[in-house]
């Protein structure tokens, strides 16, 4: 869907993007994570030219993007930031329809849509009429996701868009938008700083630094075989058993058919959360059920380890 | 490919004018309207050579647009206002020499407009290459050195304003004199009730609407329409008591001048005062409560220290908006630069109107300057 | 709120606002000015002529208004695009100059504006149309270029992420949201030709200020004082209508 061939940006001398090189596959939750200033921004913004690119290639759904019109390329690209910048004397509708009306759809198509996108953001179907300035920080950022999805793009961009978040209201957002791209299968590139988000939301991770990719790969991947200090570091050195565990679900380890007393975990929660669990109620085994409450077996702490 | 535009813009408008636009105008006596004498009467024989700095003002439009080249503009648009000002009176005097006594020489459109452009070239790169407003200053006040001295020698005699200032100059110092005495008589006792004023907002919230309310009524009205409304109240205060009329009171003259001014100077000082005051940081507050002063030892030695910055900038808007007003005080009588405008305007003489707007224009320039000084070295010592 | 205690609160609230019975009042004394010509000649014993009747007074309130408006109108269409113009990036550079200009402006008082052009110019409506209007430029220019620095950066960057050309930004999110600053500006700029406008009758225009320099140079109070109620009323009348429309465009704040 995107690729990047060999593309470098310079400011002012200095190079803030070394020949990059990547392919970001339809439908791949792909994050590009790295300290501040190793020019993951900057690479995101390429992609929709906020930012223009000094040498390379950047390809879109196969054509060079510099042969799209630059609106047009937009309006087929979502877009959301950190401080959201919502319009802030239109109403909630008339944010989220914002480039729906640019591409002039008829308006009960428009309407509709807005119905359907406020459903998918689990946000009130009366905040239509709200203004930004009477919604929380969650629930502006929600509708600034509700307005990047609403002319149905290819690709969604997401600059650190939860960072400026409290922890409670960040971790449901990511729970809808992992669940946003389970429902909808889009193309999604996600930019933020903070390995934990990374590693529970991407199907692939590009880790840069300095301007340069670093390693790009699976999260179990980049957990188990860091390709140097760098990236071993940054993924978290001393906890790198615990981040496995946040990898994988309870699914993967369950023994079909046992039970085992205690408080039951669900077959999709991961095996940190399990952990967690065993360690508050002292005890070294779980039920596990399923998304309707079903009995599925048990989980055993002694199976954690993998051989 | 030009890297100043503002800079070329400047030079191509100032040398159209200087071309098309008359230098100076010629008029056989004060009745008639002025031949216009062009640039290039003025610049025969070597004289050229005054336009020099001038023309090297377009090669730092193309060159880098550091500080050397904004210092390099600076000083040939120094140079050439300077120059400008000789050549006009120059100029001026060879016409003299030829011409009868009660010949009348003015400066022209075209001289006007050179003069403005080659100042906001000036002002340009003075913005450009510094920073702080006081370095800004200083350095404008450099750069208008040459010119200052050109005038002050006495070269620029034969021109028409010069004329009249000589044969009005007793008059031109009684108007100035008259002139600060309006604002400052006015600013007094703005500052001692405007700021208890601007304090008592501040702690009395309820207060704040009704009191501004009024006082942005009060600037609502058209000033001239405000010392009309004073003249009728205060002529009848005259009549019941004739001794007020003795005293300089009544309905024409200083009175409704300074009463007007004083109610216009009042909004930006108990505003000024008053957010100044609620710009104060709680933290500090309690912490001087703490410490167990008294309100009024909190007020004169926290809040008002602290506040400083902003009622001085209350102060200079003030000021600044009280030397244009009075102008006005004119028309009821109340004498000031306003009324040399106002004799130049009735009787059609561009130069007598000068010699009313120029010492307005500079004293409002230097009440600007001197203020923002002020608040500048104060916001600098608490740094 | 209950249905009885919001029409009584829609009751109350037409005395509360003072906007359209001080348009009244305005109106009644344009029209009834002559009505009160006793009242004058009983205060004013001493004059002989203690009513202005060299004109109707509502043909003067309309010969200053046009020539207000005309000036505001030329000022606007010049102003605002000027403002508009330095917030590009194409037009950063001359905002020095500009703000150089408006600083220098503003220490002409407005009458030396006019005093200024008239012997340029010439006597009558022209130069003093062009006076107003020059003077006018200021404030407008000011606002334009205040509102639309206001504007949060994030909704542009969004904005232009989303699609939106420039024009697009401009037109639906930029001047929008800086249209309460902006019209702040022209209310001042109108507030003040309304005050010159007046003076304008030193060099032959007609407007609300001929009683005003009339009984001036008269030594007719009457004369000034009935020129100044009117004048005054009028930049009242103004204000409070231009702050309704400041309200009406800022509504979205009040929700």
């Amino acid at each position: 869907m995107i690729e990047f061939e060999d593309v470098s940006k310079s400011f002012d001398g200095a190079k803030a993007v070394d020949r990059l090189s990547f392919t970001v596959a339809a439908g791949e939750f792909f994050v590009l994570i790295g300290p501040s200033g190793c020019g993951k921004s900057t690479t995101l913004k390429m992609i929709n030219r906020l930012e223009d690119y000094t040498s390379g290639h950047i390809r879109f759904a196969g054509k060079d993007i510099t042969e799209y019109p630059v609106e047009a390329l937009r309006r087929r690209i979502g877009y959301a930031i950190q401080s959201v910048g919502l319009f802030p004397h239109w109403t909630v509708e008339q944010n989220i329809a914002t480039v729906p009306r640019l591409l002039r759809w008829p308006r009960p198509r428009i309407r509709d849509r807005v119905a359907e996108l406020l459903r998918l953001l689990r946000l009130d179907d009366d905040s239509r009429h709200r203004y930004p300035h009477q919604l929380s920080g969650g629930q502006q950022q929600r509708v600034g996701v509700a307005r990047a999805l609403a002319a149905d793009p290819d690709v969604l961009l997401m600059d650190e868009p939860f960072g400026a978040l409290d922890p409670v209201t960040r971790e449901a957002l990511q729970s809808e938008i992992a669940r946003i791209h389970q429902e909808t299968k889009k193309t999604i590139v996600f930019v933020t700083h903070d390995m934990q988000e990374a590693l529970r939301l991407a199907s692939r991770i590009a880790i840069m630094n300095r301007g340069r990719l670093v390693q790009i790969g699976s999260p179990i991947a980049l957990v188990r075989e860091p390709a140097d200090d760098f990236v071993r570091a940054f993924v978290g050195g001393d906890d790198r058993g615990i981040k496995l565990l946040s990898l994988e679900t309870a699914a993967e380890r369950v023994r079909a058919g046992e039970s085992a007393p205690g408080p039951p975990i669900r077959a999709d929660a991961p095996l940190s959360r399990a952990l967690s669990l065993m360690i508050e109620h002292a005890t070294d085994r779980l039920p596990v059920i399923d998304a309707s409450g079903r009995p599925l077996g048990a989980l055993h702490l002694a199976d954690f380890p993998r051989q | 490919m030009p890297r100043n535009r503002v800079l070329l813009l400047l030079f191509a408008i100032g040398s159209i004018a200087a071309f098309a636009l008359a230098f100076l105008t010629l008029a056989p006596n004060r009745l008639v309207s002025g031949a216009p004498i062009p640039l290039s009467y003025a610049i025969n024989g070597a004289r050229w050579l005054a336009l020099l700095p001038g023309a090297a003002l377009l090669p730092a439009a193309f060159l880098r647009r550091r500080r050397p080249t904004q210092v390099y503009v600076i000083a040939c648009a120094s140079l050439f206002l300077a120059a400008l000002l000789w050549l006009a009176g120059d100029a001026a005097a060879r016409l003299a020499a030829a011409g009868s006594q009660m010949a009348r020489i003015s400066l022209g459109a075209g001289f006007w407009l050179l003069f403005a452009t080659a100042a906001l070239a000036l002002s340009d790169a003075v913005r450009r290459a510094f920073r702080s407003p006081l370095t800004r200053i200083a350095v404008g006040f450099a750069a208008a050195l040459p010119a200052l001295a050109v005038i002050a020698s006495g070269h620029l005699d034969r021109l028409a304003i010069a004329r009249e200032y000589a044969a009005a100059h007793e008059l031109v110092g009684i108007a100035v004199v008259r002139h600060i005495e309006l604002v400052l008589g006015a600013l007094a006792p703005t500052l001692a009730i405007g700021l208890p004023l601007g304090v008592l907002a501040a702690r009395r919230p309820r207060l704040r609407a009704p009191l501004f309310s009024a006082l942005n009524v009060i600037q609502t009205i058209p000033s001239i329409a405000m010392f009309g409304l004073l003249m009728a109240p205060l002529a009848a205060i005259a009549e019941f008591a004739p001794a007020l009329p003795r005293l300089g009171i009544s309905g024409i003259g200083v009175a409704p001048a300074i009463i007007a001014l004083f109610l216009y100077a009042l909004l930006p000082i108990v505003r000024n005062a008053a957010a100044g005051l609620a710009s104060v940081p709680h933290a500090v507050l309690e912490a001087a409560r703490g410490m167990g002063m008294t309100r009024r030892q909190i007020l004169w030695r926290a809040e008002l220290p602290l506040a400083l910055p902003v009622i001085l900038s209350g102060v200079r808007i003030t000021l600044v908006q009280l030397i244009g007003l009075a102008v006005l005080a004119a028309l009821v009588g109340a004498g000031g630069l306003g009324a040399i405008m106002f004799q130049g305007l009735f009787a059609d003489a561009l130069d007598q109107v000068l010699l009313g707007v120029i010492p307005i224009v500079l004293m409002a320039m230097l009440a600007d300057a001197a203020m923002s000084a002020l608040v500048a070295l104060v916001q600098q010592q608490r740094q | 709120m209950s249905r009885p205690l919001r029409s009584y609160a829609m009751y109350t609230g037409i005395w509360r606002d003072p906007l359209p019975w001080t348009a009244a009042a305005f109106v009644a004394l344009v029209f009834g000015m002559p009505a009160l010509r006793p009242l004058f000649a009983a205060a004013f014993p001493s004059l002989e002529r203690p009513f202005y009747a060299g004109a109707s007074f509502p043909s003067l309130v309309a010969a200053h208004l046009e020539l207000v408006f005309a000036s505001s109108a030329a000022a606007v269409l010049v102003a605002v695009p000027a403002g508009i113009f330095v917030t590009r990036r194409a037009g950063a550079e001359f905002r020095g100059v500009i703000e150089t200009l408006v600083a220098t402006g503003q220490t002409f008082p407005p009458a030396a504006v006019l005093a200024l052009t008239v012997p340029l110019i010439g006597f009558g409506a022209w130069p003093a149309l062009i006076a107003l209007t020059l003077y006018g430029l200021l404030p407008i220019v000011e606002n334009t270029v205040a509102g639309l620095e206001a504007v949060p950066p994030d909704s542009l960057e969004a904005g232009r992420g989303l699609g939106m050309t420039g024009r697009q930004l401009l037109l639906k999110v930029e001047l929008p949201l800086a249209a309460p600053v902006l019209v702040a500006g022209i209310r001042t700029s109108v507030i003040i030709n309304l005050g010159t406008a007046a003076i304008a009758s030193t060099v032959g225009v007609r407007t609300l200020g001929v009683p005003i320099i009339l009984g001036l140079i008269g030594a007719n109070i009457a004369y000034v004082l009935q020129g100044s109620v009117l004048v005054a009323l009028l930049a009242v009348v103004l204000d409070l209508a231009f702050e309704r429309l400041a309200r009406a465009l800022a509504r979205w704040r009040e929700a």
